[in-house]
């Protein structure tokens, strides 16, 4: 069982290890064995404390690279659900993808499991000359 | 969600709209224009109709949280201009009798 506060605390440490890239917050959120998808049926899965530390550095945003909302929106057991929105302002315009983060935690708040839900969000319709 | 799959089979006007609340949300995806309402769900629903037996569909809960629920499904397509197979979240918020107040699809294509 998880509880509300203790999946709040993970997603909240995982914003801070995105920002920091220290390896030892990216660490503090896996269980050894962990497998983190970054799509839901990924090829590709980095699995293992090393492995997801090794493409995390990789695949690595700057602090400042990226705004983003979450609010936690189930748990249920083992499961946790976040709901949120990631902005790239690295690129121009700015990219915006809507997220369901789905983890399982560890007994000691560890996350076994992590898939990122992420649909790219359109960009407004034009409003045209008509104004 | 049996309710869900036989609206989806049928294209019944009467089918869909007992699946949800007078005035229901349904987002076909995050972060778009939401349906809103018994009509706009079920012009929105028809307009987009699935052929009966165009689709294979499996599925299980994989959270429930107070009146909401966040079910994991697999749709394949096995031909036709969606053909594929998607994964998909459908984050589902029940009112008391059993009606969807608000529904999002959350899919994603495979491959």
């Amino acid at each position: 069982m998880s509880d509300r506060g203790t999946a709040e605390a993970w997603f909240a440490n995982y914003r801070k290890a995105w920002e920091s890239n220290e390896v030892d917050d990216i660490r503090s959120l896996f269980t050894d064995d962990a497998v983190y998808r970054g799509s839901p049926s990924t090829a590709t899965p980095w699995e293992g404390i090393d492995h997801i530390v090794e493409q995390w550095l990789e695949h690595r945003d700057e602090p400042g690279d990226t705004e983003f909302e979450w609010k936690l929106l189930a748990v249920d057991g083992d499961v946790a659900i976040a709901q949120c929105v990631s902005t790239y302002l690295t690129e121009t315009p700015p990219e915006v993808y809507d997220n369901l983060f789905v983890i399982r935690l560890a007994p000691d708040g560890r996350a076994t499991e992590y898939t990122d839900w992420w649909v790219q969000r359109k960009a407004p319709a034009s409003t045209g000359s008509d104004a | 969600m049996d309710g869900y799959r036989r609206a989806w089979e049928t294209n019944q006007d009467a089918d869909i709209r007992s699946l949800f609340l007078p005035d229901a949300i349904y987002r076909g995806r995050p972060g778009t224009p939401a349906w809103t309402g018994h009509d706009e769900i079920v012009a929105g629903w028809l307009k987009h109709a699935d052929e009966p037996g165009s689709t294979t569909f499996a599925w299980e809960t994989l959270a429930r949280d107070g009146d909401l629920a966040v079910v994991r499904c697999v749709t394949t397509y096995p031909d036709g201009l969606k053909k594929g197979t998607y994964d998909n979240l459908w984050v589902i918020e029940f009112s008391p009798d059993g009606r969807a107040a608000e529904f999002t699809d959350w899919w994603i294509p495979r491959g």
